[in-house]
């Protein structure tokens, strides 16, 4: 195939012939001569240089033999697990006297293909998989030999590499074991014997030193970068280069035709191309507005590959040309890509100043660098890069200056929250300093023992003087005057809230006079518990007030106080006695309980009322006025009472 | 469309100058569509599809569009290789477009000897509608193909006239093409043995 694109139509016919002066066409490659006397020219130059190299190597076969046998000790080390893996199938190959360096190279990447393909081998079984690598190894090995051979040209490996493919294709068909698979399984199972077998063989295969591969590398690339001032206009390529949408395109082509040098297997080169025109197409779509025929094509692969200027462009072509499955490239869609690769670079070898419609002088003095059209490629890369770059960088700061917007907004936010936070916070505690002042504390204490009141007042009323009759009796024919025995009585869970209960009562009964009491005298004691009757306490005149903290006082104070005090104490035991026994009398009727209690309660102010007169001189000193005005607030409280009494 | 694409039976090559309508003709037969719509697809550079043949076996047609510019016109050679047939185009209303007809032939003769040529008269239906003058008449372009021994078809590919008839004749004389050279292979293989055994 490379062949024919080196003909050239400009050229004169006579020209064309066989320089040997037989009527065969000759070729520019073949320096002029017709393929029988070019072989023939060959055959002798390279029988001449194996004799000298003979000679040589026979010189310097110490040193020679000294680094082989290093380099193969380096490999043996390194590489033997994996060539024990790899020879693990044919252990007859590893003692062919073959040199192992020419396989530890790519032992690790022949693995990587060979992973690439498990899911295939998965599927086919092992027995496939045996065979297969048994037709790789056997060509491998033959090839090798027939490299090492001097006097074999590249083209003969290459048709013993189609021959492999095409025998391989035919064996798939009619062996046994490759029955039942389907056609793109055999496909894929050639298509990795090639990928396997020139991976192996790369080294071998690639710009092997027998051909003038690499120096028509250098030419091209020299070629190249001579008309690296030829842009898009010159070759009628509608590539747009302002569009940065297109640039993009034009750079990514670039990168998978640069990427085609680094694979090694024949069809992931073609796997580059194929990507990298794919590109083109795309590209030249966005730029014709249409479907791309090979009229947009053509120039646009031809300015990418000026552009890229790949490495080892004219090898690589070759490598594929050789030992690439030429059932593939010659009529698959690889192939067609191929092939207008291989335009382009013919192209661009014959390049003339008629090829870009310009005028002889000008066409040299750009070929010579003596101008440089200020409309170039680069310039304009140079100038959109900058430019690409300067928007690149305002899209980011406008997105920055987004985003710190958006955060200065939150932090506001976040500050007037705090705030407001804070505003209510005062708020809240100044309004619970309000609500709840912090002197009144040892106040609420009388209301929690009230919150256990509504137990009590559960309990049908008339039945309590009962109780109390009862308590009361007993104790008193035993210590009419004593301490009380309830005194000593541990049931009481918090004596002090008891006897402040009491006091209460005390105050209530000794302030008041026993006659407005005894009417309800359950109601009685229950009210003076109740906040109601305190907050009247509380709101009458000044005077009550020091009643309630003289309990607390009492309470305080009791245990230094001289004896007088006690009967106090004693004058709780009725009503303790009440609270705590209720349960206990549920048929006494109630006008007994009342009466009794009348009688009881009336002893027991009397008492009370003595004792007082006696105690309180010492315990306040306003007793007298303090007296009077009780007895006000009781008369209120009794008011009051029977107002709620009749309410009930 | 993509699964074809990488194994293509028969490759069609298609040649003619520039601005004949090559691209429309295979935008035509690939996607059965003219102008109005194409921007739909991408690359009508190198498109396959699967034909069947008149004996009722199916294989998938390869059809390489090629450069008509000038400036590219000694490439196009390279194309030819194992084409299994060429489509030479020409516009029957653009004279210099026939005029350029015989030396894409001869070329395809000289580089591709095995390469079925079909000469194809594209813009049928600007002559049919009256829009434009036939400048080739149509008995002189039937004399020349019957003296090179080629197949001449008309079509249009606005109103897809002739279009698919031109394919599907390629795909039939391909594929009756194969089992003649199958047959006389088999003929050859038995010859061999016969010669062995002597």
């Amino acid at each position: 195939m490379y062949t024919l694109k080196k003909a050239s139509l400009r050229i004169d016919e006579s020209y064309l012939k066989c320089k040997n002066g037989c009527d065969y066409y000759g070729n520019e490659e073949w320096g002029g001569y017709c393929s029988k006397c070019h072989w023939e020219r060959k055959k002798e130059a390279r029988l001449e240089v194996v004799e000298r190299g003979a000679l040589k190597e026979k010189q310097q076969q110490s040193p020679l033999g000294f680094a082989k046998f290093e380099e193969k000790k380096r490999y043996q080390s390194d590489k033997k697990a994996k060539l024990l893996k790899v020879f693990a199938k044919s252990p007859n190959s590893k003692d062919r006297g073959k040199p192992e360096s020419l396989f530890g190279p790519e032992t690790g990447e022949a693995e990587a293909v060979h992973a690439e393909y498990q899911e295939l081998f998965s599927k086919v079984g092992a027995k496939v998989e045996t065979d297969i690598h048994k037709c790789i190894r056997s060509f491998y090995k033959k090839l090798l030999s027939d490299a090492e051979n001097p006097l074999t040209s590249i083209d003969e490996l290459s048709e013993r590499a189609q021959n492999f493919y095409q025998i391989l294709t035919a064996r798939l068909d009619e062996e046994n074991c490759y029955r039942g698979l389907s056609s793109e399984e055999k496909e894929q199972l050639i298509d990795y014997a090639e990928k396997y077998a020139m991976t192996c063989l790369y080294r071998i295969l690639f710009c092997p030193a027998t051909t003038t591969d690499e120096d028509k590398d250098l030419y091209i690339q020299k070629r190249i970068r001579q008309l690296n001032w030829v842009s898009a206009k010159h070759l009628d390529c509608g590539i747009d280069e302002t569009s940065t949408e297109v640039h993009d395109l034009v750079y990514s082509s670039i990168t998978e035709l640069l990427g085609m040098d680094s694979t090694k297997a024949p069809q992931d080169k073609l796997g580059c191309v194929m990507r990298c025109c794919r590109k083109i197409l795309h590209l030249m779509q966005k730029c014709v507005g249409g479907p791309t025929s090979a009229d947009d094509f053509l120039p646009a692969l031809i300015f990418v590959v000026l552009k890229a200027n790949p490495a080892r462009l004219k090898s690589n072509i070759n490598y594929v040309t050789r030992f690439c499955n030429a059932s593939k490239l010659m009529s698959g869609e690889g192939g067609y890509y191929f092939t207008n690769l291989c335009c382009a670079v013919s192209f661009i070898e014959n390049l003339t100043y008629e090829s870009l419609n310009m005028p002889e002088d000008e066409f040299n003095q750009y070929m010579s660098g003596k101008i440089i059209p200020s409309g170039t490629w680069e310039s304009a890369l140079i100038m959109c890069e900058g430019m690409h770059l300067i928007n690149e960088n305002l899209t980011i700061f406008g997105d920055l200056r987004k985003r710190h917007a958006a955060i200065m907004m939150e932090i506001e936010a976040l500050k007037d929250e705090m705030i407001k936070f804070q505003d209510e916070m005062l708020e809240r505690v100044s309004d619970l300093r309000e609500n709840v002042p912090l002197e009144l504390r040892p106040i609420r204490e009388p209301m929690d023992i009230d919150a256990e009141d509504p137990a009590i007042a559960d309990l049908p009323p008339p039945l309590s003087p009962q109780i109390v009759e009862e308590r009361v009796q007993q104790p008193r024919p035993r210590s009419p005057r004593q301490d009380s025995p309830e005194w000593q009585i541990p049931s009481y869970p918090d004596e002090a809230l008891v006897t402040v209960n009491y006091d209460i009562d005390l105050s209530d009964l000794s302030g008041g006079e026993a006659s407005q009491a005894d009417d309800q005298p359950m109601h009685h004691s229950l009210d003076t518990g109740s906040v109601a009757s305190l907050d009247l306490f509380r709101t009458s005149p000044p005077p009550l007030p020091p009643s309630n903290l003289s309990l607390l006082d009492s309470n305080q104070i009791s245990p230094s106080l001289p004896s007088p005090i006690k009967p106090l104490q004693s004058s709780s035991s009725p009503y303790q006695g009440f609270s705590s026994q209720g349960w206990q009398i549920p048929s006494i009727p109630c006008d007994t309980g009342t009466s009794c209690f009348e009688e009881r309660s009336q002893k027991h102010l009397h008492e009370q009322g003595q004792q007082q007169l006696q105690h309180q001189p010492v315990q306040q000193n306003n007793v007298p006025a303090q007296d009077q005005e009780n007895s006000l607030g009781v008369k209120i409280l009794g008011n009051t009472l029977e107002a709620l009494d009749s309410l009930l | 469309m993509k699964t074809h694409n990488n194994r293509v039976d028969i490759k069609v090559v298609i040649v003619g100058n520039m601005s004949v309508g090559k691209t429309s003709l295979i935008q035509r037969f690939i996607h059965e569509n003219f102008k109005e719509n194409m921007n739909e697809t991408i690359g009508a550079a190198f498109s396959a599809k699967e034909l069947t043949s008149m004996s009722g076996s199916k294989r998938i047609v390869g059809i390489w569009d090629t450069a008509g510019t000038e400036r590219y016109r000694s490439m196009v050679k390279m194309f030819y290789r194992d084409a299994k047939a060429a489509i030479v185009c020409f516009d029957i209303t653009n004279k210099s477009s026939w005029e350029g007809l015989r030396s894409w032939i001869s070329e395809l003769r000289e580089v591709e000897e095995n390469c079925k040529v079909y000469i194809c008269g594209t813009k049928k239906d600007l002559v049919d509608e009256g829009i434009s003058e036939r400048e080739v008449p149509l008995e002189k372009c039937n004399e020349y193909a019957r003296g090179i021994q080629v197949k001449l078809l008309e079509t249009s590919s606005k109103t897809g006239e002739n279009v698919d008839e031109l394919f599907q004749s390629i795909v039939d004389e391909c594929v009756l093409d194969e089992s003649i050279i199958a047959k006389s292979s088999l003929q050859l293989a038995e010859n061999d043995k016969r010669r062995m055994c002597c």
